[in-house]
């Protein structure tokens, strides 16, 4: 009896080791969660816990050279410039309507008119590009101030990349040229068909085809104190106000020269 | 001395052995279970975060696109969690006092990083890239659910090693056109609605999914409405005048009209996809190397 006893302790033991490594291989560890660094994981390696690492300042790094001063910067001996600083094709007007829709339609709108919906709860009103201010602006404008913001706008220079700024700058511009055709501008044999009469044929109400309602007294309902937070980018004392450019000074002849490496 | 065990005991120890197997099958079993459900797995769990962030609010409510925070998804590994200045971009003036924004102007007033809980965690052994995903036809909510209605966000899927394969076997079943892979609402193709693709031929032994152009819309009123509203030989416009006089609509320079096939089935759509975007084979798919280094 003794050594049946014993049979069935050890079968028992067995049994219950064979359960526990099932269950402990259930379990999480080294391979899952190994101790390498991950992209905006976090370290404890470094005291302000960042495993990405911020560049060393006063540093460059390859790439970072930055040398055609106007393709990085807008800027034409310090001045705006109505050129872009390589061809327009149809596909970076397509990518810069793609960037304008992810980025800037948030406060500017579709259209571009500055009634975009962060603009409808509360924020400073923005651009609206159809004004005759902003027809004005050279081409380089508007990628200066998506560079290095405008006012109560945040630069967008993370988002995107120099050539992405180009290309929603020249999607602005045609924007513009959509909003301010002339008959001139039809080409020959195509029938245009007023906006009115097109509107009446959809049924939408006689105000479809009239003038956008202007932002300026948005609807300010979720902006109860009008306080802005300190430091915040509308409040950067350093934001340019915009370098006043020789508006259209320069001949609109685009300078050929490849887009440079995204 | 009597006989401790009865005879009856036989019959008990022969049913106790039957009970044995099937406690061991039951265990089994339930393992199986135990480790494809949620306690594991963590679908559906709303976690602990230090700002309740509502991605319907931003999403559906506001109109906000997936890379307006999520910058990197298109061009690496990773999508990017936003840092604080992305939230402050708006909230710098809106909600300026809001007691659930505390954290976000802590962190902007003191520059220490929001420590956010990652939902969707995959072990370290597996090198998953969104770039190659999002490029390649697969849309956000394929993985990660309709999260433009998750006001906390959770894990829809398992994002078990069997539930990547499952696409990789057969990944036409869940392509679908590049212009759709921030449409959270994107069914797929039916007879009621159709989509219509052409592929335009790149250059030899580099096509992308840049060469394949699909539409909701019938292509060709469509086509006749863009060239008419399009001219892309324009320089500025303040040189308007000047282009609307020497270069009046250079037909050369629109595309070439494409040849536009009807889909009406997510099959037929994913074959199209599958072979214009040069997806690879299943067997090259489910090929350990393509997740595991």
């Amino acid at each position: 009896m003794k050594h049946m006893h014993g049979a069935s302790a050890r079968a028992l033991s067995l049994g219950l080791l064979a359960l526990g490594l099932v269950l402990v291989a259930g379990c999480r560890e080294d391979m899952q969660d190994q101790p390498r660094m991950f992209p905006q994981r976090g370290t404890t390696l470094f005291a302000d816990g960042r495993s990405v690492r911020p560049q060393v300042d006063h540093t460059v790094a390859r790439g970072q050279l930055d040398e055609d001063q106007f393709f990085y910067t807008g800027l034409l001996n310090g001045k705006e410039t109505d050129m872009m600083p390589f061809p327009v094709t149809m596909k970076l007007l397509e990518r810069g309507q793609e960037r304008f829709n992810i980025y800037c339609t948030p406060c500017h709108s579709r259209v571009g008119n500055g009634d975009g919906m962060i603009v409808q709860r509360g924020y400073k009103p923005a651009a609206n590009f159809h004004d005759a201010e902003r027809l004005r602006e050279p081409l380089s404008h508007f990628f200066y101030v998506m560079t290095n913001g405008y006012r109560a706008m945040p630069n967008y220079r993370a988002q995107l990349t120099p050539v992405d700024r180009w290309a929603v700058a020249a999607y602005i511009r045609a924007l513009q040229l959509s909003q301010d055709a002339r008959t001139a501008n039809v080409p020959a044999g195509t029938q245009v068909e007023d906006l009115s009469t097109v509107a009446e044929k959809l049924g939408y109400p006689a105000s479809f085809a009239g003038p956008w309602p202007e932002p300026a007294n948005t609807a300010v309902h979720t902006h109860p104190n009008g306080k802005i937070v300190a430091g915040a980018p509308a409040e950067d004392a350093n934001a340019p106000e915009g370098v006043i450019g020789g508006s259209g000074s320069t001949p609109s002849q685009p300078v050929t020269k490849a887009p440079a490496r995204q | 001395m009597a006989q401790i065990f009865d005879r009856s005991s036989n019959a008990l120890a022969r049913m106790s052995l039957v009970l044995t197997g099937l406690i061991v099958i039951a265990l089994g079993f339930s393992l199986d279970e135990l480790q494809r459900s949620p306690w594991v797995t963590r679908q559906g769990q709303r976690a602990e975060q230090p700002v309740e962030f509502s991605h319907k609010h931003h999403v559906e409510g506001l109109g906000i696109q997936c890379q307006y925070c999520h910058t990197s998804v298109e061009k690496s590994s990773y999508a990017g969690i936003p840092p604080t200045r992305t939230c402050m971009n708006c909230h710098a003036q809106i909600w300026t006092d809001a007691q659930m924004l505390e954290p976000v102007r802590h962190s902007w007033a003191t520059n220490q990083s929001i420590v956010w809980t990652r939902v969707h965690d995959l072990p370290d052994f597996v090198f998953f890239n969104h770039e190659i995903h999002v490029n390649k036809g697969i849309g956000c909510a394929s993985c990660h659910g309709r999260v433009d209605e998750m006001p906390i966000l959770y894990q829809q899927n398992t994002l078990q090693m069997e539930w990547c394969l499952n696409c990789h076997r057969n990944p036409a079943k869940n392509l679908r056109p590049t212009s759709e892979i921030y449409n959270m609402a994107w069914t797929g193709p039916t007879d009621l609605k159709p989509v219509w693709c052409a592929a335009v031929d790149g250059k030899t032994g580099t096509p992308t999914s840049q060469d394949v152009t699909c539409t909701s819309a019938p292509p060709g009123q469509q086509a006749a409405a863009e060239e008419a509203s399009l001219n892309p030989a324009f320089a500025g416009l303040h040189a308007q005048a000047a282009a609307a006089t020497s270069t009046d609509a250079s037909p050369a320079q629109l595309p070439a009209s494409l040849s536009y096939t009807k889909f009406t089935s997510q099959e037929a759509l994913g074959l199209f996809l599958v072979k214009h975007y040069n997806i690879r084979t299943p067997r090259e798919l489910t090929s350990c190397e393509v997740c595991h280094r």
